[in-house]
């Protein structure tokens, strides 16, 4: 259901504490994947050769540094969002809304218990 | 495979085209990105879905670090359709094996199909006269309220205040479910079946549901991604340049939505979704791969 003009609730523009805090973890992840991401394809571009599939193991295996930044910032993209469900189940808790702050939880685990059954 | 300068370059436009319609009408882009390589660049689907929900996840974290900040996403319904979502991805995980693909692209793109139809007779946001302002939600988020599925926003395009509440949950949950089986095996976020059931069953305005949309897809494709990387079909120097232009691609389409009209949405993602479900319904026949 809509509900639009004057009579509506008069300050309903400013997010609160909750959108705010996940607002700054998406930028914080955005800056940082996009810098590795970048860099990543330079030097990797540079180092030239065929490109390859890997797994986040060769963070630690691979031998060529364009690949390991690259893998780097493909796994801090990745958990922006887990990191945001993480920073709105904290908010929610704290203002007491525990019912959404149980649903934010169920989808942490649900992630985990996925990505848990798929490398299996 | 060898990726030339030119073909990086193409990449990255590829990424810029769908973060930008994607972070618009609060898809993931996979539904662009996915055929794109498989029929331009002649990956390997599985490789091809992997870049696909890399971007898609790029695309969400694009588009929310704007979104979230005009208060348009409704981050509560959003988790709470990802509860049914997620299962039904884990779920379609298990049982992909039984389901033979063309009936299953045959129905999506059927459905899709009708969807887009439903969209462009959709009335639009218009909605009731405003209520006694005593009932808008209070709490301390002033436009989403504690334990409270709806909210207010102010529209970028009309200026005017908007309330709404959420409807029909347990259906709109269903059909998250859905969207979540969908993703592993198309390498999409699901946004294209989200965002008109939030719309049309749930009674969302267009732009709350695009924006709510594209706060989920990028946790729909988490759960397929770490899949796929585990079992080897992730190509880093192939999605880096997709997924950096989606990133850049998503910032724009993300500033663009805000101040569209909702009509305008509602045509462009009515025009997406009739050519998903061509290109569904080609697959299905087996006139592409």
């Amino acid at each position: 259901m809509i509900r639009q003009g004057p009579g509506v609730a008069p300050s309903p523009t400013r997010p609160g504490r909750a959108s705010r805090l996940a607002q700054r973890v998406m930028r914080a992840g955005l800056v940082l994947s996009l810098g590795l991401l970048l860099v990543g394809t330079v030097v990797r571009g540079l180092a030239g050769g065929p490109a390859e599939p890997m797994r986040f193991t060769a963070l630690v295996g691979s031998t060529d540094p364009g690949d390991r930044v690259l893998l780097l910032g493909t796994l801090v993209l990745a958990l922006t969002p887990m990191a945001q469900v993480a920073s709105l189940l904290v908010s929610w808790a704290r203002a007491r809304d525990l019912r959404f702050a149980l649903v934010a939880a169920g989808v942490i685990m649900l992630l985990i218990l996925g990505a848990f059954l798929g490398g299996g | 495979m060898d990726v030339t300068g030119l073909e990086l370059l193409a990449l990255l436009a590829l990424g810029l085209g769908a973060g930008l319609l994607g972070a618009l009408v609060g898809i993931g882009g996979g539904v662009i990105v996915v055929p794109a390589l498989l029929l331009v660049f002649g990956v390997d689907v599985r490789v091809a879905v992997a870049t696909s929900l890399l971007a898609v996840v790029g695309t969400s974290v694009a588009a929310g670090s704007l979104n979230q900040a005009s208060g348009l996403a409704n981050l509560r319904i959003g988790l709470s359709l990802e509860l049914a979502t997620i299962l039904g991805g884990i779920a379609g995980g298990l049982v992909a094996t039984a389901i033979a693909p063309n009936l299953l692209g045959a129905l999506l793109g059927v459905l899709l199909g009708a969807t887009a139809v439903l969209l462009l007779r959709g009335r639009g946001d218009e909605g009731e006269a405003a209520p006694d302002p005593s009932e808008a939600p209070s709490g301390d988020e002033a436009s989403q309220a504690p334990g409270h599925l709806g909210g207010t926003y102010r529209d970028g395009h009309s200026g005017r205040v908007i309330a709404y509440e959420a409807e029909r949950v347990p259906a709109t949950s269903a059909i998250a479910f859905g969207a979540g089986a969908l993703s592993g095996l198309l390498g999409v976020g699901g946004g294209f079946l989200k965002v008109p059931a939030m719309n049309l069953v749930m009674g969302l305005p267009l732009k709350v549901a695009a924006a709510t949309s594209s706060f989920m897809v990028g946790i729909t494709a988490l759960a397929s991604l770490f899949i796929y990387v585990a079992r080897g079909y992730f190509v880093p120097y192939l999605a880096a340049p997709v997924v950096v232009g989606v990133l850049l691609g998503g910032l724009s389409g993300a500033r663009l939505q805000h101040r569209s009209s909702p009509h305008a949405l509602r045509v462009i993602l009515a025009v997406v979704l009739a050519l998903v479900a061509v290109q569904l319904l080609l697959r299905a026949a087996g006139v592409v791969s």
